[in-house]
């Protein structure tokens, strides 16, 4: 292989610039404009890589996005990208590339082991070692993995970035190839607002591999580079290059990845701008212009290095000014193999042109071509890389083919014929169809808003695609979209994919190793539609999805089968239509911008205490507080005894928290509490629990009574945003009747939480304005008044069993009075606490947590809260009717109890399993939440028992994964407390305010 | 114009309703009310929010498997226009 010189006009290259380049750790030289592919054919690198199962020498085969074999690993570390197709990397100065499978050592390290193994490998391997006892996969699996063909998986966090654009548009046209450009033009004329994808750096898609062809009295390369710069005039138009549309959805979405500076030097990548950049567009109509792709001919020894495409080849020649070899034999079953046999005898003395048909074309050949009629190519010979061909004769009848000659080659082009890009029509489920015009799968373009053109549609010539190209320009414009594929056959493609085999392998999906045998393996096997041979043969699983191969291993299966290709059809094409980075798929949505985490205002205060946090929700919120160096147990132990003791605070202000206004108030409670709010005093508090319709919990929380026409409900953590969203949904679907406004104001307020035996004592010094005295402010009721200066809501609540003071205040005052309590507190030896001893402290008193105990299963009465269900309410509450459905009234259902251990220091694992204590099997249901108290200096436990309230008192066993079984007993679940003295101040009050 | 779809939610079947007393009908009844759904392959009229905007509840046609919109109503308008067919 060699660089023509001078370079060829049509080239991209531009030769004054040198670019230096490593592959594989030799150092190269390039030119600009290069691609890596196209550089190391310049330096006469023929083998790019290994085969994954045989282990065989596997060189380019094809020009751009379909190339199976040169997958090359690029640059290291936080930039390292894997899989690249060295015919798409554009080069650029100091680049390193490496082969993932092309490293001798390795390679020679693993051909012995891996030699044992070729008698499992052919079709089927996957399946029948999955079927096999499954420990031995392990064994293969190791073998394979270093053989799979491809690169590395990164390890390094990926040191670029990647954004997300959206965009509306009235047509969009994919593919800048010449009838795209032409599309383009004709619609920007009319002011629609127009944007054109291009997935290589250069517009013009083929026309360089095809600069002679003429278009009237110019070619068709100068008739696009008009089109181009008139495009550049028109500001409707906005033109994406190296940018691949890889995802067609649903209404015209279509999701395309743009390339920003992977083609930049290191040196000169601009660390604020994004990497690639995914544009998601939405389109008033969709022209696709994706073109066609080549297909091979099979024939034994195909995978050598040397053999291509003859776009392959053509794109090296004319588009790089690459000559891939001197002695070239051009195998062809259409026109187009006599296109590429004039191109190449312009360089070279011997060209060989060996031809299926037996009629040839009425093109024009070049003296230096020497045409063979009604032949084919046997067999490749060559070591490393091809040096001959064997030719036979066709007998059109029997198929079978007599050797006639060997032709010294080092460069063989296969020209099988073109398959329409339909990979983006499809995905949205339409099939392409078989036309035996085009011999190949047609788009079928059967979605609305949406159409083709070009050679997707069947148009080949440059004056055919003009044409058409205008034609469905006009279409869009005048609303009158017609789908026209070409009538005449596509290139006389003669419909021949394989010769008969010789002996030799024949591959069809090279990345693959899957050969023409291994597919008709597949089908004696039983394995016979399309869907079933490709899981069974891997045949186009690899990161090409058989570009190359899908259409030849259909016809394999057809022929076997004595089908039509209609008949066998096609695999499913799904998106994406080439690789992309999850990098791009997850754009900004990263790090501190995956979900936004949410702080109280007294966070900056909680991070000077030291606290550790945990993540509920979006939320932070303080854990534990190890104050001494304590780990979490010390921490907890601490804060909870110190509260009971004397006092204790917590920051509240996560709950969610919704203001309802409107004179119906009262009446929307009624409906989705369990419970009644008819009565419900202005200045008092009450327990809500709330069901779904299926009644079963679904949150709870304390609602309060600011006036007769406005409350404020409380709601868990977690369950906020679901809950408001359900309160809107009832409100504006169902009962619109109701005059009830509805507000999150969750970060409007900021609640600190005062807990133990001295909170009042606590208060007292913080707030002068208000009675705290047990007559004029009882447990279940609110104030307001001046909490340290600040006006203030404060609720008599609790969520410990302790007697507590929530201070309400807004958000802005909440961080100055959590620090004044702090302070004022001392006096108390005040203890800050975290979620963990607010666990501890609530399950001690046996408080559920929805979410936690409950899991979308469990009723009122499962939770033995049917205290707070009222039997006669006038409306049928949310849920109430479900409550006595058969399955919902079920006595035996699991409920949830208290569970003692045998050992009290044993703790417990949260969602072990509770099993029946007499025959230690017959699961019975499983641990809710677990805790070590130290109050009752013992481990305590809830959990959903099957008919658990009807047992306790009866021993079960609850046994862990690791095979250890614990002695229990179920018990009720309020284990502190259980009159209330302590919440209540020691004074007798029934806890249902 | 169009606004992206993540701004909004599903919320199933429209025109679901509540039964106007639900202690006087049977479990099969409010069974019905509870499970039963059409899950269409083809046309569904079905309730969203604009849960990233106003918050609104509407209904749609959407076509299920294509993801074709045919119209869309407010609450009011849908419980106008569209017939409610029983099952
Ligand atoms: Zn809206």
């Amino acid at each position: 292989m060699r660089r023509i010189n001078p370079v060829l006009p049509s080239a991209i290259i531009n030769n004054a610039i040198e670019i230096d380049f490593i592959f594989e750790g030799q150092q190269f030289k390039g030119f600009d404009g290069d691609t890596l592919a196209s550089a190391l054919s310049a330096n006469d690198v023929k083998v790019f890589g290994y085969s994954y199962k045989y282990s065989r020498p596997r060189g380019i085969i094809a020009p751009y996005a379909e190339e199976p074999n040169a997958l090359v690993s690029l640059e290291q570390g936080g930039l390292y990208t894997p899989n690249a197709k060295a015919t798409q990397v554009e080069l650029y100065q100091d680049l390193i590339a490496s082969a993932p499978t092309l490293n001798p050592n390795s390679i020679e390290k693993i051909k012995p082991l891996f030699k044992a193994f070729h008698r499992f490998m052919a079709a089927g391997f996957y399946y029948k070692t999955f079927m096999r006892p499954q420990k031995l996969w392990m064994l293969y699996e190791k073998v394979l993995r270093s053989f799979a063909g491809i690169s590395k998986a990164p390890v390094d966090f990926d040191s670029e970035h990647y954004d997300h654009m959206h965009h509306n548009c009235d047509v969009l046209v994919i593919g800048g190839g010449l009838a795209g450009l032409t599309a383009a033009i004709e619609i920007a004329k009319t002011e629609k607002s127009v944007i054109l994808l291009d997935e290589r750096p250069s517009l013009g898609g083929t026309t360089y591999d095809y600069p002679d062809e003429a278009v009237g009295s110019t070619n068709q390369l100068e008739y696009m580079n008009n089109i181009i710069s008139q495009l550049d005039t028109y500001p409707n138009v906005e033109i994406l290059s190296r940018t691949t549309a890889f995802a067609f959805h649903d209404e015209n979405n279509v999701i395309a990845n743009e390339m920003r500076q992977d083609h930049k030097p290191l040196s000169e990548r601009n660390a604020n701008l994004s990497r690639q950049r995914l544009h998601k567009i939405k389109a008033g109509h969709v022209l696709l212009a994706t073109g066609a792709s080549e297909r091979p001919i099979a024939f034994d020894n195909n995978d050598l290095p040397g053999i291509m495409l003859s776009t392959a080849g053509l794109s090296l020649l004319n588009r790089f000014s690459v000559l891939a070899g001197e002695q070239v034999v051009i195998f062809t079953n259409n026109d187009s193999g006599h296109t590429a046999a004039n191109y190449f005898a312009k360089y070279s003395q011997k060209v060989t042109l060996i031809d299926t048909r037996s009629n040839s074309p009425d093109v024009a050949l070049n003296g230096n071509v020497r045409l063979i009629n009604s032949s084919v190519i046997i067999k490749a010979n060559g070591k490393n890389s091809v040096s001959s061909v064997t030719i036979g004769e066709r007998d059109q009848k029997s198929n079978k083919n007599v050797l006639t000659e060997t032709i010294d080659a080092d460069l063989v082009l296969v020209a099988g014929g073109f398959n329409p890009v339909v990979h983006l029509d499809c995905h949205t489920g339409s099939n392409p169809i078989w036309d035996d015009n085009l011999v190949a799968f047609a788009p079928n373009l059967s979605k609305q808003k949406r159409s083709g053109t070009g050679a997707l549609t069947g148009y080949i010539y440059a004056t055919d695609v003009i044409n058409n190209a205008k034609e469905q320009a006009n279409n869009i414009i005048n609303n009158s979209i017609t789908a026209t594929t070409a009538q005449k056959n596509f290139l006389n493609t003669d419909k021949f994919f394989n010769v008969e085999s010789f002996g030799g392998k024949q591959f069809i999906d090279m990345q693959n190793d899957v050969t023409t045998s291994d597919i008709q393996l597949a089908i004696r096997e039983n394995y016979k539609s399309i869907e079933h041979i490709k899981r069974y043969t891997a045949l186009g699983f690899g990161t090409d999805q058989g570009k190359t191969s899908n259409v030849l291993g259909v016809a394999i299966a057809a022929q076997s089968q004595n089908l039509k290709m209609s008949e066998v059809g096609t695999t499913t094409f799904r998106p994406a239509y080439t690789p992309v980075t999850f990098g791009a798929l997850a754009g900004q949505h990263i790090n501190d911008l995956f979900d936004p985490e949410r702080y109280t205002p007294m966070q900056p205060s909680h991070i000077n205490n030291g606290a550790i946090f945990e993540t509920v929700g979006q939320w932070m919120r303080p854990w534990y507080f190890p104050n001494n160096g304590d780990g979490l147990d010390g921490a907890v132990f601490n804060e909870c005894l110190k509260t009971r003791e004397s006092l204790g605070v917590i920051d509240a202000s996560t709950l969610g928290k919704i203001e309802i206004h409107g004179p119906d108030s009262r009446e929307f409670l009624n409906r989705v509490y369990t419970n009644s709010w008819t009565k419900l005093a202005v200045g008092s508090c009450r327990y809500g629990l709330m069901l779904d319709e299926n009644g079963m919990i679904m949150d709870d929380g304390v609602t309060a009574c600011l006036s007769d026409d406005h409350f404020i409900m409380t709601t868990t953590t977690g369950g906020a945003a679901k809950v408001y969203q359900w309160l809107e949904n009832w409100l504006q679907t169902e009962w619109p009747e109701l005059e009830v406004y509805l507000s999150s104001v969750t970060d409007h307020f900021s609640t600190t939480a005062v807990v133990g035996p001295n909170s009042r004592e606590l208060m007292l010094s913080i707030c002068s304005d208000i009675d705290f005295s047990k007559e004029a402010f009882p447990f279940m009721t609110w104030r307001a008044g001046t909490v340290c200066g600040v006006s203030a809501r404060v609720m008599r609540i609790s969520f410990s069993g302790e007697l507590a003071y929530e201070i309400n205040v807004q958000s802005n005052y909440g961080r100055f009075v959590w620090d004044s309590v702090l302070e004022k507190g001392n006096k108390w030896s005040i203890v800050q606490y975290g979620t963990e001893s607010m666990h501890v402290l609530r399950a001690e008193k046996g408080y559920i947590i929805a979410g936690q105990d409950t899991d979308g299963s469990v009723s009122p009465i499962d939770a033995d809260l049917s205290w707070v269900v009222s039997k006669s309410k006038q409306f049928s509450f949310l849920g109430e009717r479900s409550l006595s459905r058969s399955d919902t009234s079920r006595v035996d259902r699991k409920q949830l109890v208290g569970i003692l251990t045998e050992d009290p220091s044993e703790v417990l694992s949260e969602g072990a399993q509770i099993l029946n204590s007499n025959t230690n099997s017959n699961m019975l249901g499983h641990v809710t939440s677990s805790y070590f108290s130290p109050t009752l200096n013992r481990s305590i436990a809830m959990g959903l028992v099957r008919d658990g309230l009807r047992r306790k008192g009866e021993k079960i066993i609850v046994a862990t994964a690791k095979g250890k079984r614990s002695p229990s007993t179920i018990e009720s679940y309020v284990f502190f407390d259980p009159d209330g003295l302590k919440m209540n101040g020691n004074e007798s009050e029934n806890v249902d305010g | 114009m169009h606004l992206e779809e993540e701004d909004f939610s599903y919320s199933g079947e429209a025109l679901i309703a509540r039964p106007n007393n639900p202690s006087s009908i049977s479990d099969d009844e409010w069974g019905d009310y509870l499970f039963m759904r059409k899950n269409p392959k083809g046309r569904h009229v079905e309730q969203w929010q604009h849960s990233s905007g106003c918050r609104k509840f509407f209904v749609i046609e959407r076509n299920t498997i294509d993801n074709t919109i045919y119209s869309s109503y407010t609450m009011i308008q849908a419980s106008k226009e569209i017939k409610h067919e029983t099952n």
